[in-house]
């Protein structure tokens, strides 16, 4: 009796021991790599964490996300890896709830990875405590709140609220002179994020806010919120809400008959809501950061790619960011000699000016954001006209 | 102006809720059960919609078909599933496990954003409801304010006029003794969720066309619903009453507060309603137990 089963506890402890050792050899996580580790025949990869939502309500950012980033690291191995080190993007799946985003952030710090991209306000927000505690830095590809600037563990590829809503304001102010607007927005961290920024930048040209109404996330019946704006009698109305909301406000703005100008983010031209918005959706304008395939060859190969990876889905505004914020990560290893987190974050401040697929990318002096053109946009006939060059 | 705008909307606002109420209402009342699928099954009925139109089914069909289908699996799952577990809670547990799990199919099946319908005459036509003024509606809102008004007519005549609506009115007082006198209470709460289920399968079909449905956009209306079911204190009259109030009070509070107070305003009320009622209620007990009865009136 007794034989048999030493014999068994031996082998699932040998068998124990094999697994342990072939998860531990095949696992992507790296240390502060430096370009003098070599590993018998090849260098140690650099690692870069990522999190962002893969799976939940949000996951189709993740996928148009996600995908350009892979095709940034795809090219780089393809060309020989940052000097011989091949770039090795380890995903989390946040599901953009901020618990589980610091989960990972400490998954991550675990695996001794040391630059994270990531998206979203609210996960923004939960992840930097956890960045800063293990000395990571956080590169942001689409939260655009202006509160994180201020933190050294931080930097964002994405222009921020005050960057595109203060160009916004400008829009409905000086180009449409409109001096009285009301303005709608969720009550998350986007929508009162934005909502601040825009108002600011408007009363600050000279406007006046009528009416400043904030929905609870997903609402879809904004009967009661409309009317009051209407009751408010201003010259247009901003929307400042998510993706899956904006269609809704558009349409019942214009059945309630609200038939003032409205204006819009980028977020206004998602799929859906243009769908739900329907004839609505004619005459809205607004400003975004747009990518534009046709802009240059970079540009439409990595459209071409895109598509060929990703079942035939077209890469949006987010998913050039990514790519971009991969790159620039790549090229700042590279000359940096690792992925020491300070040294990275000193190189990216330090960018001037670069060519990319979203246009000139620049730096906004004094904080850690790079911006890129702007667009004026108007919704006309079931295309989107670029209004300013 | 506004008020009248206000209470304008929150009337279409209420025919749906009226609608889940009614139905809640009749499970609830004739059973004693919590059915926290009812929520869920109501989002299914907009869903179901959707999948049917878009592989052709002419939308009138379609929505015979999932009130039909929908009372069809509400009453076997009381017959299969609720009676054989005997205890109310396992019910209400057992209720909810389904009722995630369906959510969860549905979020599979559809995604989790919101689905609406493809553009329909109804949803997108726009009517005056009060001549003279800029109080509008949408048209299948107004279908869903006259289908709440007919179902609590025809179901107020059924209940007073019928013998299955009497019979059931009994089951509701007293299941027990109801089945005395020879009523037969498994038939009458299957039949309880099977209407109850196709009058909230009706709402949920409303609002699908008016604003589109999400996995869980369900639990917020039966949240309401069980809000009239509970006001109403076992008069089904009153239900309806209730889940119009309901959609008025979520409306009109924001002509003077803000409109994302709503929620909490009226729920508070209901709060301080609830608590004047069982005062009073106990109040008016008490007054009857002490006044004396009359010399004729004892045996």
């Amino acid at each position: 009796m007794g034989r048999p089963r030493t014999l068994w506890l031996v082998t699932a402890g040998l068998t124990s021991l094999a697994a342990l050792a072939a998860c531990s050899s095949s696992s992507s996580g790296g240390s502060a790599n430096t370009s003098g580790n070599s590993n018998s025949s090849s260098k140690a990869p650099y690692t870069i964490g990522v999190t962002i939502p893969l799976t939940g309500s949000a996951a189709s950012f993740g996928v148009v996300s996600s995908g350009g980033m892979n095709i940034a690291a795809a090219e780089i191995n393809a060309a020989g890896g940052i000097d011989g080190h091949k770039l090795v993007l380890k995903y989390e799946d946040d599901q953009l709830v901020p618990a589980t985003a610091v989960t990972d952030m400490q998954d991550l710090a675990s695996s001794n990875v040391s630059l994270v991209l990531t998206g979203g306000s609210s996960i923004v927000r939960a992840e930097l405590p956890v960045a800063t505690k293990h000395n990571m830095l956080l590169v942001n590809v689409a939260a655009q709140d202006d509160t994180f600037l201020t933190d050294s563990h931080y930097f964002t590829f994405i222009p921020t609220n005050n960057e595109e809503l203060g160009q916004l304001a400008s829009l409905v102010y000086k180009t449409k002179h409109l001096s009285k607007v009301a303005v709608i927005h969720s009550n998350d961290a986007y929508g009162a994020s934005a909502a601040a920024a825009f108002i600011s930048n408007y009363k600050a040209l000279g406007g006046t806010v009528t009416e400043e109404e904030e929905h609870d996330e997903g609402t879809t019946n904004y009967s009661t919120y409309l009317l009051k704006i209407r009751a408010s009698n201003p010259q247009g109305m901003v929307i400042l809400s998510n993706t899956g909301e904006i269609g809704h406000i558009i349409a019942q703005s214009r059945q309630l008959g609200l038939s003032v100008p409205l204006f819009a983010a980028d977020s206004a031209l998602s799929p859906g809501d243009i769908q739900t918005a329907g004839s609505a959706m004619d005459g809205v304008e607004g400003v975004a950061v747009k990518f534009q395939p046709g802009s240059s060859t970079a540009a439409t190969k990595f459209s071409d790619t895109f598509k060929a990876n990703n079942k035939g889905i077209a890469p949006n505004s987010y998913s050039a960011i990514s790519y971009i914020a991969v790159n620039e990560l790549a090229a700042a290893m590279k000359t940096t000699g690792g992925d020491d987190p300070v040294k990275i974050a000193a190189y990216l401040k330090g960018i001037k000016s670069v060519s990319t697929i979203l246009g000139e990318a620049t730096p906004v002096p004094g904080k850690p954001v790079i911006t890129y053109p702007i667009y004026e946009w108007l919704y006309s006939g079931g295309a989107v006209t670029q209004l300013n060059s | 102006m506004l008020l009248l705008l206000l209470f304008v909307s929150g009337g279409m606002q209420g025919a749906p809720i009226a609608l889940a109420g009614i139905g809640f209402a009749i499970i609830w009342y004739t059973t004693k059960e919590f059915h926290f699928l009812y929520g869920t099954l109501l989002a299914t009925s907009g869903y179901l919609l959707y999948s049917l139109t878009q592989h052709g089914v002419n939308i009138w069909l379609a929505a015979v078909i999932v009130i039909a289908g929908t009372a069809l699996i509400a009453a076997g799952l009381e017959n299969w599933g609720y009676i054989p577990l005997k205890n109310p809670l396992s019910v209400l547990l057992f209720s909810f496990g389904l009722a995630i799990v369906l959510q969860n199919v549905l979020q599979i099946i559809y995604g989790p954003a919101n689905l609406i319908m493809p553009g329909n005459s109804l949803e997108s036509k726009t009517l005056t409801v009060i001549p003279g003024t800029q109080a509008t509606a949408q048209a299948i809102q107004l279908v869903a304010l006259g289908a709440a008004i007919a179902v609590s007519a025809l179901l107020a005549a059924g209940f007073k006029f019928t013998r299955t609506g009497l019979a059931m009115r009994a089951v509701m007082r007293d299941e027990e003794v109801a089945s005395f006198v020879g009523i037969r209470p498994r038939r009458l709460r299957l039949l309880a969720y099977a209407i109850g289920t196709a009058i909230g399968s009706l709402g949920g079909i409303f609002t699908m066309i008016n604003v589109g449905t999400s996995p869980t956009a369900g639990f917020t209306t039966m949240l309401y619903a069980f809000m009239a079911t509970f006001l109403g204190a076992g008069m089904m009259t009153r239900v309806p009453l209730w889940g119009m109030l309901i959609g008025i009070l979520l409306s009109v509070e924001a002509w003077k507060l803000p409109a994302s107070f709503a929620t909490l305003i009226v729920f508070a009320l209901m709060l301080f309603y609830v608590i004047v009622r069982e005062r009073f209620g106990r109040i008016k007990w008490r007054r009857l137990q002490a006044s004396p009865v009359p010399a004729e009136a004892k045996p």
